[in-house]
């Protein structure tokens, strides 16, 4: 009896509504305010032969922002905040996109914020997301509202269980980005060296 | 023994005029539907036609004219959630409104794909400072940093960009507008709030008054029916004001109609003993405004509403002749022709110089006034004409004083005459106070008295204007040339310049052709600065890095396209600017730059005296109010000139006594200035314009006192005149039109003094009475 429940629990939940399932997810993760660990990146460039792998370590804390530090093939960091990204060759600002002068940038950082914590609350409002639910694993793609936007953008699809494991970014120009995550740890805290300026 | 007006000429011409006066209506009645559709609610229609050159009024008409049909409404709130809600609420309840959701007009996907194969020479402001200074390892850097890790979504594959010069391009585009499309919505945020915009065009005549009604009605509805908490609805649209003022206008006639009706009819009722004085009363109203109101339509294709306000408050003025002719037959024995045939010269005289006097409204070059001129004219003369053919046939062979005409008549009789000397005493006792007033008085005329703006609405409207940074139709640039590249040149100077006033704060930003189209000498400019991204060694290493084959590296060596003015205007990615570009004119080619955010004196001042070879400031209000000074000034001297010839004829016929017909409106018209210079109001062209009117209408008094300076009768007659006008143009002092406002509260002192000065000042002469002997005065 418990086993026809079980059963049909399960069926309902891949049957189930993209809110539904979105909240499922959202249930899954994990809600502590830090995540890190290690990435590995693969771009898959339209044209170019060679896969370019990277890798780093990545600090998420849902208060203030996301730290992108790559140390592989080349030391670079990246801070993405609510306000502005910050893109750093060691100590040497690359770039800064600041969301006072460009209201997108904001949107790209809540968007990418978003995607890092796992907030759909957040994402809802930019993508249309549909997926579906398997015991403690989900898989989500999410698809711009705007057609306007899709046409940039293409689509994401995140997977995971207490935290994302894989993030597969589809660019609308056919280059295509994958996101690997190891090793993640969740804390309350920030430890030492997980403090993320984003002023 | 048959005089003139019982001559069979007569006759004829009572029924000729009943005819004409039966077409009219008819003609009126008949052609109600049309004539309601042809009623001119636009502001603009009454503002002069260009003095400047046809491509500058031409561009400037066509701007207006995509001004007038838009709808704007931004629906905002601090929660994004809640403005996305009654967004959508909002769109929901528009939707049976005559209004066309306007498509977003720029498609990025277009944008991208079109200005891709010229991206060479595209580069953003801040590449355009730093490629030069870069070496060739910072610019590989800068390639391989974008292939492992690139954030910014994709403009092109990376191998097609590779320095990424192309999507910083995209990407400063957005400094154009701060609006973004966001969740297939377009948002804005502004002082802490979010904004979903909403933006209409209106379908069909955008001065269909019945239109306009039911958008401003059926929005306003849709607003209040809003369920969500702490929204802020911001609306703006020609439309709207135009809504606004029609209704205005309306409530604005119905008083002023219905109120200076009641008051002359009840003075009627109350003046002559009995009914028998009313129907003369009315049949000269009712002809006045029908005859007017057909001639009107008959001339022009569209008639503005103000002109009807306006017209209105004629009632007052038209019943003036009955009233006298009326006055006068109090206790006569004089049958109604032969009183007529003695007071002809008198009335001829009288009206000659009121019609003259509206029709020098038409020596401006404001249609609008025109057209005024023209109703009031046309239904001054008609109304006299009634009374000059009708009256012998219909008018009663005598009347009685009434409740009131007594005690009014005991009154008048007493009025008091001045001396001479008494005269000068006391005009050399008001002295200071009217030199007083006359020192305050400044002259100031702006295009703002003409519209009765909403100020509510329009605080909206400027609020969405700078929310959107919207460029303004009023204030601009053309910029011509006698090429098309020297234009585009020119254009660059130019915007380099407003560049600097936007970084001081004075300028919220530009719209430009030359911001989608550079001159082909600085596409090269450009192409050659980004030369080292083309150079075959930092290509070779790239490539040899991430693995791409050595056809890429011959590609990217080329410089590409230029892009030309033809290929722009012929694509669909020129629709963001194509509005801006005015091509060939008769003197080679012209543009026009549009500004936003460009308030207040200081900044308009900076952008007026920016000066370079092509570009023309047009500053449209600042013009029109300086077409109506000019205009005060020159009819400031017509009014003289009018004063100087009146003397002339007055002189003729009163001698020595000419002063006294005149002085009446003189000193009416210095005291109402002086007044103006008290209360602070400035002298404006209506003003002046009211003082040609005044000399009409208050030489009417001075003439008919001085006529027959012994007649009490008389003096009633003006008396009731002066307060049928006082009733009529007073109430329009109400009005919400400043012009039609400053106009009534003008025509209430002037008329109210020169109707108490004018009998102060009459001929001494014993008292004599008119028409109460047998036989006619010879």
């Amino acid at each position: 009896m418990r086993m026809l429940l079980a059963l049909g629990l399960l069926l309902l939940a891949t049957l189930a509504q993209a809110g539904d399932v979105v909240d499922q997810v959202a249930r899954q993760l994990n809600r502590q305010r830090i995540a890190s660990g290690n990435f590995v990146q693969v771009r898959e460039l339209v044209g170019v032969k060679k896969a370019l792998r990277s890798e780093g370590r990545f600090v998420v804390d849902k208060q203030r922002g996301v730290q992108w530090q790559t140390a592989k093939p080349f030391s670079n960091t990246l801070t993405i905040g609510r306000q502005q990204i910050v893109q750093q060759d060691g100590t040497q600002v690359l770039m800064r996109l600041s969301g006072d002068k460009e209201p997108a940038i904001r949107t790209v950082g809540t968007v990418l914020f978003a995607t890092f914590a796992g907030d759909f609350a957040t994402l809802q409002r930019y993508f249309t997301i549909s997926g579906e639910v398997r015991s403690s694993d989900w898989q989500l793609q999410l698809v711009p509202k705007d057609a306007a936007l899709g046409k940039l953008i293409g689509k994401l699809t995140l997977d995971g269980s207490a935290a994302i494991a894989h993030i597969r970014f589809d660019a609308a120009s056919g280059d295509i980005t994958r996101i690997e995550f190891r090793d993640v740890r969740f804390a309350d805290q920030p430890g030492a060296d997980e403090t993320i300026n984003t002023d | 023994m048959r005089t003139l007006t019982q001559s069979r000429l007569w006759h004829v011409l009572a029924l000729l005029w009943l005819l004409v006066l039966l077409g009219a209506t008819g003609w009126l009645v008949l052609q109600h539907k049309d004539w309601t559709q042809r009623l001119d609610t636009d502001l603009f229609a009454l503002l002069p036609r260009g003095e400047r050159d046809t491509v500058t009024e031409q561009a400037m008409a066509v701007l207006a004219k995509s001004a007038e049909r838009q709808l704007i409404v931004l629906v905002g709130s601090k929660d994004r959630d809640h403005a996305a809600q009654a967004a959508t609420q909002l769109a929901a309840a528009l939707k049976p409104l005559p209004l066309d959701a306007q498509a977003q007009s720029l498609d990025l996907a277009t944008l991208r794909d079109f200005y891709a194969q010229y991206r060479s020479s595209l580069l953003a402001p801040a590449d355009l400072a730093q490629l030069g200074k870069a070496g060739q390892d910072a610019l590989l850097q800068r390639a391989l940093t974008g292939a492992y890790s690139g954030v910014a979504p994709g403009a092109l594959p990376w191998r097609d960009d590779p320095f990424g010069t192309y999507g910083n391009w995209l990407t400063s585009l957005g400094e154009r507008s701060p609006v973004r499309p966001e969740g297939g919505q377009l948002w804005v945020e502004h002082g802490g709030l979010h904004y979903a915009v909403l933006s209409y065009t209106v379908r069909g005549s955008a001065f269909s008054l019945d239109i306009q009604r039911t958008v401003a009605q059926g929005l306003e509805q849709a607003i209040a029916q809003i369920q969500a908490p702490d929204i802020k609805v911001l609306r703006a649209g020609v439309a709207l004001h135009a809504a606004k003022a029609a209704t205005q206008a309306e409530h604005e006639m119905s008083t002023i109609g219905v109120g200076s009706l009641l008051g002359i009819v009840l003075l009627v009722l109350l003046t002559f003993r009995g009914w028998r004085a009313l129907p003369l009363v009315a049949l000269s109203v009712f002809t006045g405004t029908v005859i007017a109101l057909a001639l009107t339509f008959l001339l022009y294709p569209r008639v503005h509403m103000l002109t009807l306000v306006f017209g209105c408050s004629l009632i007052g003025v038209a019943v003036d002749y009955s009233l006298l002719l009326h006055s006068t037959s109090l206790g006569a024995r004089v049958s109604a022709g032969a009183r007529l045939e003695r007071l002809l010269p008198s009335l001829l005289l009288a009206t000659v110089f009121t019609a003259v006097a509206y029709l020098s409204l038409m020596l401006t070059p404001f249609p609008g006034l025109a057209q005024i001129a023209v109703f009031a004219a046309t239904g001054i003369a008609s109304a006299w004409l009634s009374e000059l053919i009708w009256y012998p046939r219909l008018a009663p062979a005598q009347l009685q004083a009434g409740w009131l005409g007594r005690p009014l008549l005991r009154l008048l009789a007493r009025w008091p005459r001045l001396s001479t000397r008494q005269a000068w005493l006391a005009l050399l006792i008001a002295s200071p106070l009217l030199i007083g007033g006359l020192w305050q008085l400044e002259r100031r005329d702006d295009i703002r008295a003409l519209a009765a703006l909403d100020a509510g609405l329009m605080q909206q409207q400027r609020e969405v204007g700078d929310i959107l940074a919207l460029p303004s139709p009023a204030q601009l640039f053309v910029v011509d040339a006698a090429d098309e590249q020297t234009l585009l040149a020119r254009e660059l100077q130019l915007t380099a310049a407003l560049d600097q006033l936007k970084q001081q704060g004075r300028l919220q930003g530009y719209q430009a052709v030359s911001q989608w189209l550079l001159p082909l000498a600085e596409q090269q400019r450009r192409q050659a600065l980004a030369a080292p991204l083309r150079a075959t060694p930092l290509l070779i290493r790239l490539a040899d890095e991430v693995g791409l084959p050595p056809a890429w590296i011959t590609q990217q060596q080329q410089a590409g396209p230029l892009l030309a003015p033809a290929t722009w205007l012929a694509s669909p990615a020129s629709l963001p600017a194509r509005h801006l570009w005015l091509g060939h004119t008769p003197h080679g080619y012209a543009s026009v730059v549009m500004l936003a955010g460009a308030n207040g004196k200081d900044s308009l001042q900076a952008l007026a005296a920016l000066r370079l070879p092509g570009v023309h400031w047009v500053d449209k209000p600042a013009e029109i109010s300086a077409v109506l000074g000019r205009y005060r000034d020159r009819l400031g001297l017509v009014l003289i000139a009018a004063y100087i010839l009146t003397t002339l004829v007055l002189v003729l016929r009163y001698r020595r006594h000419a002063w006294r017909v005149l002085a009446p409106s003189l000193l009416a018209s210095v005291a109402t200035l002086a007044l103006f210079g008290w209360l602070g109001i400035p002298l404006q062209l209506l003003t002046v314009l009211t003082l040609l009117l005044l000399l009409g209408m208050g030489m009417d008094y001075g003439i008919f006192v001085n006529e027959h300076p012994g007649e009490v009768r008389i003096r009633l007659a003006i008396t009731l005149a002066a307060v049928c006008t006082l009733l009529s143009f007073g109430l329009l002092a109400f009005s919400h039109t400043p012009a039609l406002s400053t106009f009534g509260i003008a025509t209430l002192s002037g008329i109210g003094l020169a109707w108490l000065i004018a009998p102060l000042l009459r001929r001494p002469t014993p008292d004599a009475q008119l028409f109460t002997q047998e036989a006619p005065t010879p």
